[in-house]
């Protein structure tokens, strides 16, 4: 199950705290980031880590120098939560890659923000995520998706 | 403003305080980004700041700091 939109924000202030990083007042933005990630992932579980991370990435202003790092570890602890290894390092260039594109594409097919998504029926979420790039990132995951060793589930 | 051990982050609105005893437990259990990996970050967005766009250019140009890895 996604994290509420507090329990990501709390997460966000303590990486923040952890890393020495700029902090910027993102709670709206995280709060639309879960409610898109789960419109988004709906039933399927599975997909739920790439679309929170998707969610994050397209909202970079918001999120400032945090973009960089803290939606790639957040989608990895949340795999953890369902017992898998999203085998991802922060700095791949070929993620890095594909999350720069998707805020080129976000900048020229939601000028409105990323808020409008959440005025979309399902079927148009899915497919206006489908031309920002959310399946790219889907199938990026999944090719570095593994189950996580037995010893190693809380 | 840097938020730092010393130095909390201001609160997040109505939903959060960040310098509440929750969030500061919390901190353990961010996951740890290896070191190398974090300098590379931090450089990236010292260097880009919100200019993504040409954080993008200079990835397609094979400028970016990420390429730089050994």
């Amino acid at each position: 199950m996604l994290p509420s939109a507090r329990e990501l924000a709390q997460r966000h202030a303590a990486f923040c705290l952890k890393y020495d990083v700029r902090w910027r007042d993102c709670a709206p933005a995280l709060d639309v980031a879960v409610r898109v990630a789960a419109a988004l992932a709906g039933d399927r579980a599975e997909d739920e880590p790439a679309a929170l991370l998707f969610a994050l990435t397209i909202q970079p202003r918001a999120l400032g120098d945090a973009w960089t790092v803290f939606p790639i570890i957040e989608a990895r602890r949340f795999g953890r939560s369902y017992g898998l290894s999203l085998d991802v390092k922060v700095t791949d260039v070929e993620l890095e890659n594909l999350r720069l594109k998707l805020i080129q594409r976000r900048a020229q097919l939601l000028p409105g923000g990323v808020e409008s998504l959440l005025l979309l029926g399902a079927d148009d979420l899915a497919d206006m995520a489908v031309r920002l790039g959310f399946l790219d990132l889907l199938a990026f995951l999944a090719a570095r998706t593994r189950p996580l060793p037995v010893r190693l589930l809380k | 403003m840097v938020a730092t051990a010393h130095h909390p982050p201001e609160p997040l609105g109505p939903a959060s305080d960040p310098r509440g005893a929750d969030v500061l437990d919390l901190v353990a259990d961010v996951d740890d980004v290896d070191p190398e990996e974090m300098r590379l970050a931090r450089q990236t967005w010292e260097k880009y700041g919100d200019d993504y766009a040409r954080r993008l250019t200079d990835l397609e140009a094979g400028r970016h700091p990420y390429q730089q890895q050994r």
